[in-house]
C-alpha cells in the first residue's frame, strides 16, 4: 500500500473515457447467455485441467459501464478470473 | 411511521438555484423523451441526481413526474415493488392498490405483470425516475425491471440513475434508439463551466491558471471541484493550497475531505463524524445522538453551504450526507468501539422512542446491544409480517449471535413462521429443534405426559407442533400420527390458555383443525374429514384467518366431489367463493382453488363453456401466486374442457403451461401432477417413457386411498399402453378399498374404466353390467363426462344398456342424448358417432427427434424472435429458416410457432 511499485506497462484511464477492456470467466456460456454479452467478443479457451474459461474482449465505454458488464457477470454466478485493460481509446477518437 | 419514510424516499430533491446551468445537458435529455429510457450511469460525484432534478423542474408541467431514492435494504423484493408502486401512486393515485393489499406479496416476476397490466391505461405523459438504481442487487428486480421497461405505455419515460450500468442487457434499446445515455464524459464539468462554478457559483475569483489546474487535477470530476472550491473558501492564500493538492496523488476525494474538515471548527467536525453512522439526519435526532440543542440550525447552515448534505422533504425535517462523503466521514470516525456503539445505542433508543421500530433494530444491531435489538424485533414482528418483509427479519436474525438468538424462544418461534411463510420448511425446522432442545423435551412429550408437563414448555411444544403439521400439509406424511397429536392438543387451543412463544393458541386452532382434515382425507376417512374441514371454516372465519378458510373450503368441495355429492361440492364452492371474497378480495389468489373445483363440477355436467369460464377464473387469480396446488389441475382441466369443445390449439396452450409450472421447480412434492404429466405425454406418443414410468409405479404404489389418484393414473397409462391386464388389477384394487371407503364419485370412474377395460378383453357381457352399475350409481347425481370422455367403446355400451332400458327412459338414453347434442355449442350432429371425441385424443404419435439445428431453430423461436431475426442470429438465409420451422412443425404435428412452442415443452423437448 504505502510502498509503490512500477509497473512495466504505461496504463492510465480516466473515469470517463473508454478502452478495450479483456474480461476472463470460468465456465462455458450457452448461446442465449452469450445474447446478453453481444457489445463484446467472445472466445472460449480451455485451461490445462479441461476447464473451459470465456474470455469477453471489447470496447467498454466507461467505468460505469464497466461496473456494470461486472454486475452482470455476478448475477449469472460464474467466477470471474480477470479484468484487464487492454489499451485505453483515445478521448475524442 | 412508513408512511413518513415513504414520502422522504419519493420526495424529488430540492435543487439550489445558483447552479451552473448546463443547456447542452438539458437540450440531450428533452430529446431523449421521446424513447423510454435514460440511463444516467456515472461514479459518484458527478451531480448524476442535480442534473436530473435540475431538469425536472423545466419540464412541461402537464408530465407528472414520480421519483424513487433507492437504498440498500431495497433491494427486498416486496419492498421494492411497494416503493415502485408508490412512486407511481403519486402521480395516478389508484395504481396498484389491490396489489399492494395483497398478502402474501406475489413474486415480483408476476407481480410486475400485474403492474404493467394497470399501467397500460395510463395515456399521459408521465416520467419515473430511479435514483441510486446501483444499490440494487437482486436479480430477480432486474428481470422485473427490464419487463417493465419494454412494456411501458407510450407515454411513460424512465430514468434510471445509477453508478454501474444496470445488469439487464441494454442493447436492444439502444438499437432501436429508445434509450438516451447521459455518461460521465457528458456530466464531468468543461473548463468554462468549472470557471462559472468556481468564480461564479462559489465567488473564488481564481486565476485561468489556477482554474486549468484544478480542473485537469479533479479531470472534471464535480464533487471534487466542490470540494476543493469549500477548502479555497477558508483559505487566505489560494497558491499554497493549490499546490499542495496539485503535488499529491492520492485519491482526490480522500485528499479533499481531509482537508474540508480540517478547516471546520472542531465542534462541527465532530459533529459530521459521529453524525455520519446516520443513514437519515434530522435535528432531533443529532441532538439526541449529541447531547446538543442546536443540530438543526447545523444541518440548514450545512444545506446553505451546500456541505454535502441532501434534503429528503420539503419541511427541512428530513436530510442524508451525499453517499460518498458519508463512506469517507464514517472512515475518519476515529473513536472506540465502544464509543461507536454508544452513538448506535443512542440513536437506536431515539428511533424507538419515534416508533421507527425497523431502524431502531438497525442501530441495536449495529451497538451490539442483541437483547434490545430481539426485544425491537418482536416490537415490530406482526408489522414485519403484514408488509411481507421475512428476509429483512431473517437478516436481522443472522446478525445476532447464535448463543443468545437460540436462547430467545420466542425468537425462534417467530423465524420459524418466517421460513415456513416464504416455504424453507428446512430452516423451519431447523428453529423448531432449537426450541425443543432448549426446553430439553422433545415434541413427542405431547403423546405421553401432556398432562404433567408444566404449562410454559406445553404451549411452546403446542406451537412446535402446529407450525410442524404446516410443513407436513402438502404431503402427510404420516397421518396417523398428526391425529394422535391433534387430539392431545385441541383442548388447549383456547382463549383461557394465555400463555405462549408467539401466536397465541386459539390462533392455532383452524390449523390444526385443517391438518386434522388432511390426515383423515389422505387415510380415506372422508365422514371424519368433512367434519374437522368445516370446522377449520368456522373457527378461521371467526379468527379472520381466511388463508385456512379458503384452502379448506377447496378441499371440502373435493372429498365432497369424492363422496358422489356434486350438488353438494357446487354448494359449497358457490357460498365458499361469497364467504372468501367477503374475507379477502375479489381478485384473491385464494379463489382460485375453489374455482377450479367448479369448473371441474360443470365440467362433468358437460357444461363446457361454463366450466372453461370457471377454469380461466381460477387461473387468472392463481397465476401470479405460483400456487401449484391450484394450477397444475386447473390446466389439465381447462386443456380436457377445450378439447371437448373442440378447441385444439387453446387445449395445447394449456397443456403446455402445465408442463412448464412442473419443471419450473422438479424438486416440489407433486407426484400426482408428474404422473398425470407422464400420462398425458403417452397420449402425444411419448410411449417409451411412459413405459419405464409405469414399469416403476407399478411396484411402489399402493392401492390405499393415500395414493388412489396416483394409482388411477397409473391404470390409465397402462390402457394407454394396450397393457389391460395390468390396468385391470390396479382397477380392481381399487374399486374394492373406494367401495369400503365409500368414495362413490371414485367408484363410478373406475367401473367405467373397468367396463374400458373389459372390453379390451372381449369379455362384453361383464363390461356392459360394469357400465350399468355406473349409470345407476351417476343418475341422481347427473354424471356426462366421465361416460363421455370414455369414447367410442362407451358409446357401444349405451347403445346395448339402452336397448335393454326398454323405450329410452333411462340415464343411458340421456347420456347418449348428451354426448350427440352439445347444447352449449348448440350443433346437432346427424350420427352420435361423428360428436364423440376418440378415446384418446389424438392418435398417439410417435415424435421423429428434431435435428440439433431444429431445436436451435426451436430455441430461438421460443424466445420469440423473428424468422428473419432468427436468420441473422444462425448465419442462415431466412429461406432456410422458414424450412426448418415448416419441418419443426410437421415433426410436432402443429400448425404455428406457439403450438410448436407448447407442444415442445410438454415433451420436454424444450426447457
Amino acid at each position: 500500500m504505502n510502498e509503490i511499485i512500477p509497473i512495466e506497462k504505461d496504463l492510465h484511464i480516466a473515469v470517463d473515457q473508454s478502452g478495450i477492456y479483456r474480461i476472463k470467466i470460468q465456465g462455458r456460456l450457452s448461446s442465449g447467455i452469450q445474447g446478453r454479452f453481444d457489445e463484446m467478443m467472445v472466445s472460449v479457451e480451455q485451461n490445462p485441467a479441461g476447464v473451459p474459461i470465456t474470455t469477453l474482449t471489447g470496447q467498454i465505454a466507461d467505468q460505469a459501464a464497466l461496473h456494470g458488464l461486472v454486475a452482470r457477470i455476478r448475477d449469472l454466478g460464474l467466477p470471474l478470473l480477470l479484468v484487464e485493460l487492454v489499451r485505453p481509446i483515445e478521448q475524442g477518437g | 411511521m412508513e408512511t413518513i419514510l415513504l414520502e422522504t424516499k419519493l420526495h424529488i430533491p430540492p435543487v439550489r438555484l445558483d447552479l451552473v446551468s448546463r443547456p447542452q445537458l438539458i437540450e440531450k435529455l428533452n430529446a431523449g423523451l421521446s424513447g423510454r429510457l435514460t440511463l444516467v450511469s456515472a461514479p459518484a460525484g458527478f451531480g448524476k441526481t442535480t442534473v436530473i432534478a435540475g431538469w425536472l423542474g423545466q419540464l412541461p408541467v402537464e408530465r407528472r413526474v414520480a421519483w424513487i431514492s433507492l437504498e440498500e435494504n431495497d433491494s427486498d423484493p416486496p419492498r421494492f415493488l411497494a416503493y415502485l408502486i408508490g412512486a407511481l401512486q403519486t402521480i395516478f393515485p389508484s395504481t396498484g392498490r389491490d396489489l399492494l393489499a395483497t398478502s402474501p406479496f406475489p413474486p415480483l416476476d408476476t407481480a410486475i405483470h400485474f403492474l404493467i397490466h394497470e399501467v397500460a391505461v395510463i395515456a399521459h405523459p408521465c416520467l419515473l425516475v430511479l435514483d441510486d438504481y446501483h444499490l440494487i442487487t437482486t436479480p430477480t428486480i432486474h428481470q422485473a425491471m427490464a419487463t417493465f421497461i419494454e412494456h411501458m405505455p407510450p407515454g411513460m419515460h424512465l430514468v434510471i440513475i445509477s453508478r454501474a450500468d444496470p445488469p439487464f442487457s441494454l442493447s436492444r434499446w439502444r438499437v432501436r434508439r429508445q434509450m438516451t445515455e447521459i455518461r460521465a464524459r457528458d456530466l464531468r464539468f468543461s473548463p468554462a463551466e468549472a470557471t462559472k462554478f468556481l468564480n461564479q457559483t462559489m465567488a473564488l475569483a481564481l486565476s485561468p491558471t489556477e482554474v486549468a489546474l484544478l480542473e485537469k487535477r479533479t479531470e472534471g470530476w464535480i464533487a471534487g471541484l466542490q470540494l476543493a472550491a469549500h477548502s479555497l473558501l477558508s483559505e487566505d492564500d489560494h497558491t499554497d493550497f493549490l499546490t499542495a493538492f496539485a503535488g499529491d496523488d492520492r485519491y482526490v476525494a480522500d485528499y479533499l475531505v481531509e482537508e474540508v474538515l480540517t478547516h471546520q471548527p472542531p465542534s462541527i467536525q465532530s459533529f459530521l463524524l459521529k453524525t455520519s453512522i446516520l443513514t437519515r439526519l434530522s435535528g432531533s435526532l443529532c441532538n439526541a445522538l449529541l447531547d446538543r440543542q442546536d443540530s438543526q440550525s447545523i444541518l440548514e447552515s450545512f444545506e446553505q453551504s451546500n456541505l454535502f448534505i441532501i434534503p429528503l422533504d420539503n419541511r427541512r425535517q428530513w436530510y442524508r450526507y451525499h453517499h460518498l462523503f458519508v463512506d469517507l466521514l464514517r472512515e475518519r470516525l476515529a473513536v472506540t468501539l465502544e464509543e461507536r456503539r454508544e452513538l448506535h445505542r443512542r440513536a437506536s433508543r431515539w428511533h424507538a422512542d419515534h416508533s421507527f421500530l425497523p431502524a431502531a433494530v438497525e442501530h441495536s444491531l449495529s451497538a451490539a446491544d442483541y437483547e434490545k435489538a430481539m426485544a425491537l424485533i418482536l416490537n415490530c414482528a406482526t408489522e414485519m409480517f403484514m408488509t411481507s418483509r421475512l428476509s429483512t427479519l431473517i437478516g436481522w436474525w443472522r446478525k445476532i449471535p447464535e448463543k443468545q438468538a437460540h436462547q430467545n424462544l420466542q425468537l425462534c418461534m417467530m423465524i420459524a413462521w418466517a421460513w415456513l411463510a416464504l416455504g424453507d420448511h428446512q430452516e423451519s425446522e431447523h428453529c423448531l429443534q432449537i426450541i425443543e432442545e432448549s426446553m430439553a423435551t422433545p415434541m413427542s412429550s405431547l403423546l405421553t405426559d401432556i398432562n404433567t408437563l408444566p404449562p410454559e414448555v406445553r404451549n411452546a411444544l403446542i406451537e412446535v407442533a402446529a407450525v410442524r403439521m404446516s410443513h407436513q400439509s402438502i404431503a402427510v406424511t404420516d397421518a396417523r400420527e398428526v391425529l394422535e397429536l391433534s387430539r392431545k392438543i385441541l383442548p388447549y387451543l383456547t382463549a383461557e390458555n394465555p400463555i405462549h412463544l408467539f401466536n397465541p393458541l386459539f390462533a392455532l386452532r383452524p390449523v390444526v383443525q385443517f391438518n386434522i382434515g388432511l390426515a383423515n382425507q389422505f387415510l380415506g376417512r372422508l365422514d371424519e374429514a368433512v367434519v374437522a374441514f368445516q370446522e377449520a371454516v368456522t373457527a378461521g372465519r371467526a379468527l379472520g384467518n381466511v388463508h385456512i378458510v379458503a384452502p379448506a373450503l377447496g378441499h371440502l368441495a373435493e372429498v365432497e366431489i369424492l363422496q358422489g355429492q356434486l350438488r353438494q361440492a357446487l354448494k359449497t364452492c358457490q357460498q365458499g367463493i361469497e364467504v372468501v371474497e367477503a374475507m379477502a378480495r375479489k381478485t384473491s389468489p385464494l379463489l382460485g382453488l375453489l374455482h377450479i373445483r367448479l369448473g371441474q363440477l360443470f365440467y362433468e355436467w358437460n357444461e363446457l363453456k361454463t366450466a372453461v369460464h370457471h377454469l380461466q377464473e381460477g387461473i387468472r387469480v392463481a397465476e401470479p401466486w405460483h400456487n401449484r396446488e391450484t394450477l397444475l389441475p386447473g390446466y389439465l382441466a381447462l386443456a380436457r374442457a377445450y378439447r371437448a369443445l373442440n378447441r385444439e390449439e387453446e387445449a395445447i396452450a394449456a397443456e403446455g403451461s402445465f408442463s412448464e409450472l412442473l419443471r419450473d421447480d422438479p424438486t416440489a412434492n407433486d407426484a400426482v401432477a408428474k404422473a398425470q404429466h407422464v400420462w398425458l405425454q403417452a397420449q402425444h406418443g411419448a410411449v417409451e417413457s411412459a413405459r419405464r414410468w409405469a414399469a416403476s409405479a407399478d411396484s411402489c404404489f399402493y392401492a390405499e386411498s393415500a395414493q388412489e389418484r396416483e394409482v388411477i393414473i397409473l391404470a390409465r397409462v397402462w390402457l394407454v399402453l394396450g397393457e389391460v391386464d395390468r390396468a385391470r388389477r390396479c382397477i380392481d384394487e381399487l374399486l374394492n378399498s373406494a367401495e369400503k371407503g365409500r368414495r362413490w364419485g371414485r367408484v363410478i370412474e373406475l367401473l367405467v374404466m373397468r367396463a374400458l377395460a373389459l372390453v379390451e378383453q372381449n369379455r362384453h357381457d361383464d363390461a356392459q353390467r360394469s357400465l350399468s352399475r355406473a349409470l345407476r350409481l351417476a343418475i341422481d347425481e347427473g354424471y356426462l363426462r366421465t361416460f363421455v370422455d370414455g369414447g367410442e367403446p362407451v358409446v357401444q355400451l349405451l347403445r346395448e344398456v339402452e336397448r335393454e332400458e326398454r323405450g329410452g327412459q333411462g340415464y343411458a338414453s340421456r347420456v347418449l342424448v348428451a354426448i350427440s347434442v352439445d347444447k352449449e355449442a348448440g350443433r346437432k350432429t346427424e350420427g352420435t358417432t361423428q360428436s364423440v371425441p376418440q378415446q384418446q385424443p389424438h392418435p398417439p404419435m410417435v415424435v421423429e427427434p428434431l435435428s440439433n439445428r431444429e431445436l436451435e431453430v426451436l430455441q430461438l423461436i421460443a424466445e420469440g424472435l423473428t424468422n428473419k431475426e432468427i436468420a441473422a442470429r444462425l448465419y442462415l438465409a431466412a429461406g432456410t429458416v422458414k424450412v426448418h420451422a415448416h419441418n419443426i412443425y410437421n415433426k410436432l404435428g402443429v400448425n404455428g410457432r406457439t403450438q410448436a412452442v407448447a407442444k415442445a415443452r410438454v415433451l420436454n423437448i424444450l426447457p
